[in-house]
């Protein structure tokens, strides 16, 4: 008997090293293989009870036009980047499959869907999903992360001011390099 | 054995009320007795120690040590994991017999693992939410119930996937809007299963049995509702669900294994009545009645339509029920269990008779009311017959804020209610006093 749990305790260890072994392996590989983009961003409110404080972010590049009705919320959607001429990351694609002959595309979430409407036009046949990246929380020091919010929330709604997430993006996985504010990490940054 | 107690025995045999033997008895009793309970507060206090260390290491890593670099952090990240699985090991190899002990590691694992995962989810700036972390504990932490047989990691089992199902399954309470079914959580809770039913198999059941009991009740009560068809037609379905339950808790508060327990580890008896009387007590208002009425004539077009959750309960809780009205005696028949059938006829045929149900509900209340009274009164427990008194007082205080009922009435109803205390109390002291009298001559 004593046999078996033994043999169990050590299956069990295993695993629960093997888990966050995994987690660090995933995200080694996106680090080392994949290619760096700018997001351009827009800040909200920051708190997890476990892994602590952080600089919530959202995207500015986070809708994408697509002639297909039937995406629901939570769905998985695969995004294609690109780099646009100012150097920031683009979405050139969106579907249910990922994008073929090329690594840089991320497997986000459809927050909502909705027909598209710009201005007066309206169309029904055409219609805007919103995109949930999964990436979206910067994680940082106790101290540091509040002001860093509010530092990063006020530059982030004057456009005169440079702010940008470094992503590094590889077969369906994005991992935040820095987060970066007027060409400087915001770990560097002083108000 | 306390000094106290020791100084009353030596008087009691000086005042020749107990002989040395009886006293030298009672001593040997009290020195049997005192290790099992020492053992018990050992244990209790590892625990406490393993939890506090555990949750100390948890909020240590929450401060974020980005200074430290990615290699120390994911150092720091598995050497509490590696700690506490040693200990537990060590536990396993050398302790096998000590429950302690391997309470104490398991727990102490059990938090450890959230720990190296949080600390990774900040190196690499992991935004899987709350819901997939807590969700990830779980299925980490599962083996620990089993390989170490650990209570305290079950329990915390059940609150973090309770955590779990209202993050994912909850919008808003009562929300129509339909989010993620968490099937993660029945299947925890079938996981769970066979290590509860080993805890109901020991003699006596410990405090685990009970604490399980507790969080059991309670998790399926809180979550119920994320499994309930979200549907505007079907919002009557809802109660008749939660009805069902608290009653077939009353029924599960009847099983020889769980009735013989104090009042304080029979949640079941706790939460379905307060549950039950809740549920009657908003019903006995116009305003959900009114809705009822307006939500069927407007959805008449639409069919009829049944929320398969609420039906299955129904049928679960009749089949309860019969099973156990066939074990126990026509007159012992617990008028309280009865509830679901009396609400949910009432919900499905008066739907267009609001005032019929408000009627039914507050009879039905009245009803409880008096049962707890009479019976209060055949087991001479102040307690009971109080409780049955409060119930009406419910009554009576709900019905002064309703506008719709003449003052007069209301008055009257407040008198009763007085009246009703001050007589009924009367009589059970009386009773006791002339019982005493009689004993005494």
């Amino acid at each position: 008997m004593k046999k078996y749990l033994i043999i169990g305790f050590a299956a069990m260890a295993l695993v629960q090293w093997m888990v966050p072994g995994k987690m660090i392996l995933d995200r080694e590989i996106i680090l080392n293989k994949g290619t760096a983009y700018k997001f351009r961003t827009q800040p909200v409110d920051p708190y997890h009870p476990f892994q602590g404080r952080y600089v919530a972010l959202s995207f500015a590049e986070n809708q994408f036009d697509v002639y297909n009705k039937n995406y629901r919320t939570g769905q998985d959607i695969f995004i294609g980047l690109r780099t646009d001429d100012s150097g920031y990351a683009r979405i050139y694609t969106a579907g249910l499959k990922a994008p073929a002959g090329t690594n840089d595309y991320i497997k986000a979430k459809i927050d909502y869907a909705t027909p598209y409407s710009r201005g007066a036009t309206v169309s029904d046949s055409l219609f805007t999903i919103y995109i949930r990246y999964p990436f979206s929380e910067y994680y940082m020091e106790e101290f540091k992360a509040p002001q860093a919010e509010q530092a990063y929330r006020e530059l982030t709604t004057d456009s005169a001011h440079n702010t940008y997430a470094l992503v590094k993006i590889y077969k369906g996985g994005g991992v935040i390099q820095d987060l970066v504010i007027n060409d400087k990490p915001i770990r560097e940054w002083t108000p | 054995m306390s000094q106290r107690l020791f100084k009353d025995l030596n008087e009691l045999v000086d005042a020749n009320i107990i002989s040395a033997e009886t006293a030298s008895q009672i001593d040997a009793y009290y020195q049997r007795k005192s290790p099992a309970s020492s053992n018990r507060l050992t244990a209790t206090l590892s625990v406490l120690g393993a939890l506090l260390a555990g949750a100390g290491i948890l909020l240590i890593v929450g401060h974020n040590w980005e200074r430290l670099g990615k290699g120390v952090q994911t150092i720091l990240a598995f050497t509490p994991l590696a700690i506490a699985q040693a200990f537990c090991l060590f536990a396993l190899l050398h302790r096998n017999d000590s429950q302690t002990w391997k309470e104490a590691t398991a727990l102490f694992l059990s938090l450890a693992i959230p720990s190296c995962i949080a600390l990774i989810g900040q190196i690499y700036q992991v935004s899987g939410g709350l819901d997939s972390f807590l969700l990830t504990w779980v299925a980490l932490c599962l083996p620990i119930v089993y390989i170490m047989r650990s209570s305290s990691v079950s329990l915390l089992l059940i609150g973090l996937i309770t955590w779990y199902a209202c993050l994912t399954g909850y919008n808003a309470p009562f929300s129509y809007r339909q989010l993620i079914i968490p099937y993660w959580y029945p299947a925890t809770i079938l996981l769970l299963a066979p290590h509860y039913f080993r805890l109901a198999r020991q003699s006596p059941p410990g405090n685990a049995f009970h604490l399980h009991n507790w969080l059991f009740a309670a998790s399926f009560a809180i979550t119920l509702g994320i499994f309930m068809e979200k549907d505007d037609r079907l919002f009557e379905w809802l109660f008749i669900g939660y009805t069902c339950l608290f009653g077939i808790y009353l029924l599960i508060a009847r099983l020889p294994l769980i009735k013989q327990q104090k009042l304080s580890a029979n949640p079941f008896i706790l939460i379905g009545t307060g549950g039950i009387l809740v549920i009657f007590l908003t019903w006995s208002f116009n305003w959900l009645w009114i809705e009822l009425a307006s939500n069927n004539q407007h959805n008449q077009d639409e069919g009829f339509a049944v929320s398969i959750t609420g039906l299955s309960l129904l049928l679960a809780w009749a089949y309860a029920y019969a099973r156990s009205a066939r074990k126990l005696p026509l007159t012992t028949w617990d008028i309280p269990s009865l509830s679901p059938l009396v609400f949910a006829a009432g919900v499905l045929l008066l739907k267009n008779n609001p005032i019929i149900g408000i009627l039914l509900c507050n009879a039905w209340l009245l009803l409880l009311s008096v049962y707890y009274i009479r019976m209060g009164a055949i087991k001479d427990h102040l307690g009971i017959l109080n409780f049955g008194l409060a119930i009406f007082a419910s009554i009576a205080i709900l019905r002064f804020f309703d506008s719709n009922m003449p003052f007069i009435w209301r008055g009257l109803i407040f008198l009763a209610t007085g009246a009703g205390f001050f007589i009924a109390n009367n009589l059970i002291l009386r009773k006791r006093k002339r019982m005493a009298k009689n004993a005494g001559v």
